[in-house]
């Protein structure tokens, strides 16, 4: 039952991570973003890269994979999304999205291909090796502390950074009012191109823990978007702070769903049952969300009002 | 024997307005920005739900009618801003209000005999277009006309479905004075030859007042005055409303 | 002949392409329905083949049946084929059976889909019919009984009773027609009423209400229309395949699709054959060329990310695609109406506009 607990724990803290970057896309650009998943793929490949080239602990891979995710978003947005900003409609910047995803992962398909052959390291159904610790007579994995200690800096930064700097005051007026801000001489490309590094920068992040879990290849950040979307979703549109709480909600109640179904002895396939459910259910009875619904709660953002 | 009354509680954009629109009338809506003129067009035409009150239509209750059962009764409307279908053709617009069950794709498929209708209808509309100045410019997309062509091809979209009561929301507004006239009298000319009733919001009070038949002043979403144009400019609560409101 | 083969392989291919394309025209470039649960749709049709065409076969030819599903299906659909070639009629109730039950159930389930679409947002309901579009393949894939799971169906072939170049021609006929069938149906809904009825909706859902559209009715239509086809084309491609996989049927399905109808053209017409082309082209070009030039990794990757920035570039640079959408596609009846109007007594058209004939004069 630890098991379950830890594992629902950790792959929350995750999805919050990749919560708020595809909330922060949605925001700014208004992108459904299928890329979103990549961006935690490309910190997987460049964290295992750098681990292996360097021989160090994937851990302190962190700030290359953080680095790195987040140049490959910027990307992105400088070349696709910021050009497209409120020219096109919704259903077509998401299938540009579906466009850069593919371009993104099948690209990462051909660098593990390359880098099986240079480096000489399995880059498909890899995982990384953790440390265990001992806490009161239970055998917890590094990657529970190391995920919650990353989650929880980078919240709080994230938060500061919006609330308490000018940056994120400008951030804040761009996204409710993107030419308002202009006209008051915010700089809206530059304040969106540093939203978009972070999306991918966070997004990278939960990537690296992702080895630790489960075996990994150029598809699995595409194989969590539905859940993340479901976050995003559950916690109300756009709300940074809701899509924090709607990962938490989608990532415990998807892990004991597949924990129920491997105890009656069912495939733990059926797992995104849980988030296609969430989705539809949110969007039918409460389109705002958790937000919408606990309205008195802390609300980062408005969107889509 | 046409009756249109409807009164809303609750609701800030309208406090409980009563409304009656008879037969054959050309009924103008008038009041300051924000008064609530366009919420109750909106809500006759069923784009919006009042929260409290009824619509009737010929003595039957329509409140809860969906936009295109009401459409099919006879009420059309046009929009204050111009919804048109802007990517199709300015005779595509024009062509869209067809009558119902036209667009079974069953029929189309297994019968050819729409295309006869259609000639028809693109008669018709080709006199429509030629009246209001728009005939010249049939095939070009609705994106690529002016603001006031906008209104004028929202007018005759609304003009094509013969309607019989035709909810007009600032037909006049951006259109060249020497045309709004004309539109009011061809206005006139249909209630008077086919029995079309009007309800007007319009700003335009130099040339709308002088058609209207019967007037209605709202002002924080209340009737403050109605009655025969002439009646109603010369009511001291209208004269504050407009002035000092 | 391996030349022969690749072509009539090739054609049958795009007819699939062009139905599903066409479809996915219909509800997202006409009516601007995102239906990108495509892929389940299509699968219905494969599914329905899948499962019913071996069972059938084997239950005509008095063929026993031992042993799991998934595990002798492919067997057993060599035996149905070897009675088709001896008894042909069994083949035709193996092709017609599955093809009624799909068009039923993909009917329904499109009528079915096509309420959501009146709560959610265009991109909130894209996601959601990419959701159950996976739910169907996941729960496909892990109930075995259906259509064997992981291990997939084996399909007998419907025309065993051809020698082996005219089977091959006669599936590429047959699927053609099909297609050009589809193809043409929608042409004459698109140029229709009924079309431009879509793309009034699409451009203004609320004008549309008012104006008398029964939108919930035209969008269950049109679902129904494309999910029907789409189905058919799933039935053409199990047949083409001679098996049926869940796997085969993922979101990067439908993502093709809508990546045909983009590069085409949304609301052209020639949207579709156009773009299944271009696509089958880049393709096809990519494995053919990929022994020529030898890479480091599989080129099959590099097809993808070619297609990816292709579709990034059409929509910056293109949004219209290849064939972008003209506006006054149905009035087909356009070349006389002009003459119509020429020829019509001008005293006539003054009769009606006789209170405007002043205001004639700015625009004359």
């Amino acid at each position: 039952m630890i098991d379950v607990f830890v594992g629902a724990l950790v792959y929350s803290n995750l999805l919050a991570l990749l919560a708020v970057g595809l909330s922060m896309a949605l925001l700014t650009c208004r992108v459904s973003n299928f890329a979103h998943g990549d961006f935690a793929t490309v910190g997987v490949y460049a964290a295992h890269t750098a681990s292996v080239l360097l021989g160090i602990s994937p851990y302190a891979c962190i700030p290359i994979a953080f680095i790195a995710g987040g140049s490959v978003s910027l990307i992105a947005f400088l070349l696709v999304f910021e050009p497209l900003r409120g020219k096109a409609e919704l259903v077509t910047l998401m299938v540009v999205s579906m466009a850069v995803d593919m371009v993104i992962r099948y690209t990462l398909h051909v660098y593990a291909d390359l880098a099986q052959r240079s480096l000489g390291v399995y880059t498909r159904q890899f995982m990384f090796r953790d440390f265990h610790f001992q806490v009161a007579g239970y055998t917890l994995p590094g990657v529970l502390i190391a995920s919650v200690c990353t989650v929880l800096a980078l919240l709080i930064t994230l938060y500061f950074l919006l609330y308490r700097t000018s940056l994120g005051v400008a951030m804040r007026a761009a996204i409710e009012n993107p030419s308002l801000a202009e006209a008051l001489g915010v700089n809206v490309k530059k304040v969106f191109a540093v939203s978009w590094f972070l999306s991918g920068a966070l997004a990278a992040t939960a990537g690296v823990f992702l080895p630790f879990r489960i075996q990994v290849t150029p598809d699995t950040g595409w194989s969590l978007l539905l859940s993340m979307f479901a976050s995003v979703t559950v916690g109300g549109l756009g709300s940074l702070g809701g899509s924090i709480v709607g990962a938490y909600v989608i990532g415990f109640s998807e892990t004991l769903f597949s924990y129920v179904l491997s105890s009656i002895g069912l495939s733990t396939a059926y797992r995104p049952a849980v988030s296609f459910a969430a989705i539809i259910a949110t969007l039918l009875l409460s389109p705002r969300g958790l937000t919408g619904f606990l309205s008195n709660g802390k609300r980062w953002f408005k969107w889509r009002s | 024997m046409e009756k249109l009354s409807k009164s809303f509680g609750g609701v800030r954009a309208l406090d409980n307005v009563t409304v009656e629109v008879d037969k054959h009338s050309l009924t103008l809506l008038i009041g300051p920005n924000g008064s609530g003129k366009t919420t109750l067009l909106n809500i006759a035409s069923g784009v919006l739900e009042p929260d409290a009150g009824r619509l009737l239509f010929r003595g039957e209750n329509i409140t809860k009618l969906p936009p295109h059962r009401r459409y099919e009764l006879g009420i059309t409307r046009t929009f204050q801003i111009p919804r048109l279908f802007y990517s199709l053709s300015v005779l595509e617009n024009v062509l869209i209000p067809w009558e119902s069950g036209v667009e079974n794709p069953i029929t189309i498929l297994t019968r050819g005999n729409w295309k006869k209708a259609e000639q028809a209808r693109i008669e018709k509309a080709f006199k429509l277009l030629e009246l209001l100045c728009l005939d010249r410019m049939w095939d070009s997309p609705a994106y690529e006309l002016s603001g006031g062509q906008m209104k004028l091809l929202e007018l005759a979209r609304a003009l094509m479905g013969d309607p019989s009561l035709l909810l007009l929301d600032e037909p006049l507004a951006g259109v060249n004075p020497s045309l709004a006239e004309g539109i009011m009298k061809h206005l006139v000319h249909l209630r008077n030859e086919l029995g079309v009733t009007f309800l007007m919001v319009e700003h335009r009070l130099d040339v709308a007042l002088r058609y209207a038949t019967h007037v209605y002043v709202l002002h924080h979403g209340r009737v403050i005055s109605e009655g025969p144009p002439d009646k109603v400019t010369k009511d001291p609560a209208v004269i504050e409303a407009y002035l000092g409101g | 002949m391996e030349v022969l083969m690749f072509a009539l392989s090739i054609g049958t291919l795009y007819s699939i392409y062009l139905i599903l394309a066409t479809s996915m025209e219909l509800e997202y470039g006409e009516l601007g329905l995102p239906n990108f649960a495509k892929a389940a749709f299509f699968a219905v049709g494969a599914f329905a083949v899948g499962a019913l065409a071996v069972r059938l076969g084997a239950l005509l030819a008095g063929i026993a049946w031992e042993g799991e599903f998934k595990l002798r299906s492919y067997y057993y659909a060599t035996l149905v084929s070897s009675s088709i070639a001896r008894n042909p009629l069994i083949g035709l109730v193996i092709f017609i059976v599955p093809t009624v039950v799909a068009l039923v159930t993909a009917v329904a389930l499109g009528v079915l889909a096509s309420y959501p679409a009146l709560r959610l947002p265009g991109d909130y309901l894209a996601i959601s019919l990419i959701a159950f579009s996976e739910l169907v393949r996941i729960v496909t894939r892990n109930y075995e009984p259906l259509v064997g799971g992981t291990f997939g169906a084996g399909v007998p072939d419907f025309l065993a009773w051809l020698g082996s170049p005219w089977r091959e021609l006669a599936k590429l006929c047959m699927s053609s027609s099909v297609a050009v069938c589809v193809w043409a149906g929608y042409y004459r809904l698109s140029t229709s009423p009924f079309g431009r009825t879509l793309r009034a909706i699409r451009d203004d859902e609320v004008a549309a209400k008012a104006f008398g559209k029964d939108v919930t009715r035209l969008r269950a239509w049109t679902m129904a229309i494309g999910s029907g086809m789409a189905a058919l084309a799933g039935v053409l491609y199990a047949f083409y395949m001679g098996s049926v996989s869940p796997d085969d049927f993922t979101v990067s399905k439908t993502f093709l699709v809508v990546l045909m109808v983009v590069l085409g053209g949304r609301g052209n017409p020639l949207g579709p054959p156009v773009g299944a082309a271009v696509y089958l082209l880049v393709d096809r070009a990519i494995t053919l060329t990929k022994h020529l030039i030898p890479m480091p990794f599989d080129v099959n990757y590099a097809s993808y990310i070619v297609l990816g920035m292709t579709l990034v570039i059409i929509i910056m640079k293109r949004p219209g695609g290849i064939v972008p959408e003209k506006p006054p596609i149905t009035v087909k009846i356009a070349p006389p109406l002009d003459s119509l109007r020429e020829a019509a007594p001008p005293a006539k058209s003054r009769n009606v506009g006789n209170q405007l004939a002043y205001s004639h004069k700015p625009s004359e």
